[in-house]
C-alpha cells in the first residue's frame, strides 16, 4: 500500500499514560499514524483528548515523570525514537525534528533578542560563529516574510506582534540543517483569523520549498481544509477515524467527525441559517474510560455493543479508515 | 488577497533594557542617592592612593588625637598620630572589596545550588533545600564567627566566612525564582530546539531569573560590609594595622570621650556605605519588581 521509502514518521500502537496522584490517565491508547514525506497531517480533536501528548511523545517533550510510555514505537528515519538516550533525542531536537508552539507571546525567553536566539539555535547545532549565524537568522526572517529582517532580528520579543512573534518561532524552527518534520502544535490558535490565514499560507510555502513534513495539531476544521493532506481525528486518547481531507469534508463516517462538522459555520449548507449544532455531553473523565468506546455516552447512534468493547479497523476505502461499530448508519446533515 | 507583501515600517529607536532601566531609576530619589553614595565610596577605593593626602600607616606620635581641620588633619588624627582622613579612604578599599568578593562567593555557589536544585527538583532537591534550612538556623553571625574560627582569623578568611554563611539566601532567592520561570513555554520550546540540560539552566533559565538575585546582591553588599566590620570589631576580621572601619572603631573605643572623631567617623563612613546600597538596592527592587512599578 505504501512505499516504505516514502514514509518519514511512523508512530505504531503507542500508549501513553500519566500516573498522577488521583489515578492513572491514558492520555494515549493504542495509537498508529504515518507521516509521510512532504505531507502535512492534522491530528484532530478537541481540547485534552491526547493530540499534544501525542506530539509531544515524538521529540519527548513530555513530563516524564508522571509520563510514562506504556508500549508502542514511534520510527522516524529508521531509528525508533523511544530507544534513543537523552543526548540523541536532543541532537535530533531543532536539527531534524522541529516544533511550534501554541502561544507566541510565552515562547520566546523575553530575555533575549529575537535574532539572538535564532543565531543560537545555529551555533549549537552548526558550531557556526555568531556573525554568521546572525546573518543565517536575517535570511530566515525574510524566508518568513518579517519585514524589515535586518533590524527586527534586534527586537526583543515583547516589541514584536502575535503574528510576527509567530513568523519569528518558525524562523527558529527552521534554523535546522535538515528539516525533516515540524510539529506545529495548534500555531494559530492565539492570532486572529487574519494574521492566521497569513501563517498557514507561510507553512505551506515552506513545507514546498524547504521540503519538509508537518504534523499539525488543531481543533479547527478551517485549519484543517487549508492545511491538510490526511487527516487523524482524535477522541478521547483514541484515533476513531483517518482519512484524506477530501473523504474527511464529504463523507465523514465517524459520529464524533460529523459532529466536529456540523459545529462549524457554513454558508453553503444553512442558507438559512440556523443555530450551530453542538456536540452533547462533555469529555469522559480520563481515568474512568471503559473497554468501550469512549464517545459511547455523547453518540446518538450509540448501540449496545458500543460500551462494551471498542470497535476495530474499518477500511472503507485505501486512503479511509473508521473505528466505529454503527459507521453505516451514520448520515450528514 | 496580498498577504505577502512586505510593509516597510517607519523606524521608531526602542530602548535597549539598560535603557529602560536607568529611565525609571532616574525617577526613583532614593536609588539616584544611594547610586550617589556608593559612586563617591567606589571612586574613593579606586584612587585611594591619589585622593588621600597621607600614607594610611604613618604614626606621627608627636600629633596623636589631633582634633578636625587643625594642622592640615581635615578629618583629624588617630590615637597613633595617623591621618584619619587617609585611613577612611583606604578603609572604603577594604571595605568595597569585602563586600564584592562576599557576595560574589555567595552568589556563585548560591546560583549554582538554587538553580540545579529548582530545575532537577525531586528527591535533589530536597534533600538539598533541607542542608540549606540546617544552615539557615544557626544564628548568621554565629556561622560566620564558626567559619573564621575554623579558618583563623584574617580579612581573606572574613571574607570567606560572610559568603558561606550567606549561600543559603541566594540559593533560595534563585531557587524560588527558576522555580516559577522553569514552567514557561519559552523553555519547553528551548527543549525542542535541542537545548541540553546545562544550557537550559544556565542561558534559558537564569537570565530570566537576575532581577531579584541582582536587588539581593546589591542589599547583600551593604550587609557584607556591615558585618565584616562587626568581624573586625570582634578581632576575628582584619587585623590592625589594616584600616578597616571596623577596626577602627574596636581599636579606639576608649576614646569615645577624648577624642569622639576616631570612633565617630568610621562608624559614619559604615553608616553611609551600608545606607547607599540599601537605597540603591530598594530603588532597583521597586524598578525591576513591574509589579511595584507604576
Amino acid at each position: 500500500m505504501e512505499d516504505k521509502k516514502d514514509v518519514l514518521l511512523s508512530i505504531e500502537n503507542l500508549n501513553f499514560s500519566f500516573d498522577t496522584q488521583r489515578g492513572v490517565v491514558n492520555a494515549v491508547r493504542d495509537l498508529s499514524i504515518t507521516i509521510k514525506k512532504g505531507e502535512t497531517l492534522t491530528l484532530v480533536g478537541e481540547s485534552g483528548c491526547g493530540k499534544s501528548v501525542t506530539a509531544h511523545s515524538i521529540n519527548q517533550l513530555n513530563p516524564m515523570p508522571p509520563g510514562k510510555v506504556d508500549s508502542g514505537s514511534i520510527m522516524f528515519r529508521g531509528q525508533d525514537l523511544l530507544k534513543l538516550k537523552k543526548g540523541e533525542i536532543e541532537k535530533l531536537r531543532g536539527t531534524q525534528i522541529s516544533m511550534i508552539f501554541q502561544e507566541p507571546m510565552t515562547a520566546l525567553n523575553p530575555v533575549f533578542t529575537v535574532g539572538s536566539q535564532i543565531a543560537d539555535v545555529f551555533m549549537t547545532h552548526q558550531g557556526m560563529h555568531k556573525a554568521e549565524a546572525m546573518e543565517k537568522a536575517v535570511e530566515l526572517f525574510k524566508l518568513v516574510k518579517i519585514p524589515a529582517p535586518e533590524r527586527r532580528i534586534h527586537a526583543y520579543p515583547h516589541q514584536l506582534s502575535g503574528g510576527m512573534r509567530q513568523r519569528a518561532m518558525i524562523a527558529m524552527a527552521l534554523a535546522s540543517p535538515e528539516p525533516g518534520l515540524m510539529i506545529a502544535d495548534e500555531p494559530t490558535t492565539a492570532l486572529d483569523v487574519t494574521i492566521q490565514a497569513q501563517i498557514l499560507d507561510l507553512l505551506n510555502d515552506l513545507k514546498d520549498t524547504v521540503g519538509m513534513s508537518i504534523l499539525l495539531i488543531t481543533h479547527d476544521m478551517g485549519v484543517v481544509a487549508e492545511m491538510a493532506d490526511r487527516v487523524v481525528v482524535m477522541y478521547a486518547g483514541r484515533k476513531v477515524e483517518e482519512a484524506d481531507v477530501f473523504s474527511i469534508f464529504e463523507h465523514p463516517k465517524h459520529p464524533y467527525t460529523l459532529g466536529l462538522l456540523n459545529s462549524l459555520p457554513s454558508n453553503t449548507k444553512y442558507k438559512d441559517a440556523k443555530r450551530l449544532e453542538a456536540i452533547t455531553g462533555t469529555v469522559p473523565d480520563m481515568r474512568t474510560i471503559g473497554a468501550g468506546c469512549p464517545f459511547e455516552n455523547r453518540c446518538e447512534y450509540a448501540s449496545e455493543i458500543c460500551g462494551k468493547e471498542f470497535p476495530s479497523e474499518t477500511i472503507l476505502n485505501e486512503s479511509h479508515s473508521v473505528w466505529c461499530h454503527n459507521y453505516r448508519n451514520v448520515q450528514e446533515g | 488577497m496580498k498577504t505577502n507583501e512586505v510593509l516597510e515600517t517607519p523606524r521608531i529607536k526602542e530602548p535597549t533594557p539598560l535603557q529602560e532601566t536607568w529611565y525609571h531609576l532616574k525617577k526613583n530619589k532614593g536609588a539616584m542617592i544611594g547610586l550617589g553614595i556608593i559612586s563617591v565610596f567606589v571612586l574613593m577605593a579606586i584612587f585611594a592612593p591619589l585622593l588621600a593626602p597621607q600614607d594610611p600607616l604613618i604614626q606621627e606620635v608627636s600629633e596623636r588625637m589631633t582634633p578636625m581641620f587643625t594642622n592640615g588633619y581635615i578629618l583629624g588624627s588617630d590615637d597613633l598620630g595617623r591621618d584619619m582622613l587617609s585611613r577612611l579612604i583606604y578603609g572604603a578599599r577594604i571595605s568595597m572589596t569585602i563586600g564584592i568578593v562576599s557576595v560574589g562567593i555567595s552568589l556563585f555557589f548560591g546560583i549554582i545550588i538554587g538553580v540545579t536544585s529548582a530545575y532537577y527538583g525531586g528527591v535533589f532537591d530536597k534533600i538539598v533545600m533541607r542542608l540549606i534550612d540546617i544552615m539557615l538556623a544557626f544564628p548568621y553571625i554565629l556561622l560566620t564567627i564558626v567559619i573564621v574560627s575554623i579558618l583563623g582569623p584574617s580579612l581573606t578568611n572574613a571574607m570567606v566566612a560572610i559568603g558561606i554563611s550567606q549561600v543559603p539566601r541566594y540559593a533560595r532567592v534563585v531557587r524560588a525564582s527558576v522555580l516559577a520561570e522553569k514552567e514557561s513555554d519559552y523553555v519547553l520550546a528551548e527543549r525542542a530546539l535541542g537545548a541540553g540540560d546545562f544550557e537550559l539552566m544556565f542561558l534559558t533559565i537564569l537570565p530570566n531569573c537576575l532581577s531579584p538575585t541582582i536587588v539581593q546582591a546589591t542589599l547583600g553588599i551593604g550587609e557584607a560590609i556591615l558585618n565584616s566590620a562587626g568581624l573586625s570589631f570582634l578581632g576575628l576580621g582584619a587585623q590592625p594595622p589594616t584600616p578597616e572601619w571596623g577596626l577602627m572603631i574596636a581599636s579606639s573605643k576608649q576614646f569615645l570621650t577624648s577624642a569622639w572623631w576616631i570612633v565617630t567617623l568610621p562608624g559614619i563612613a559604615i553608616l553611609l556605605a551600608v545606607l547607599g546600597f540599601n537605597l540603591f538596592g530598594d530603588g532597583l527592587r521597586d524598578i525591576l519588581d513591574p509589579k511595584m512599578r507604576n
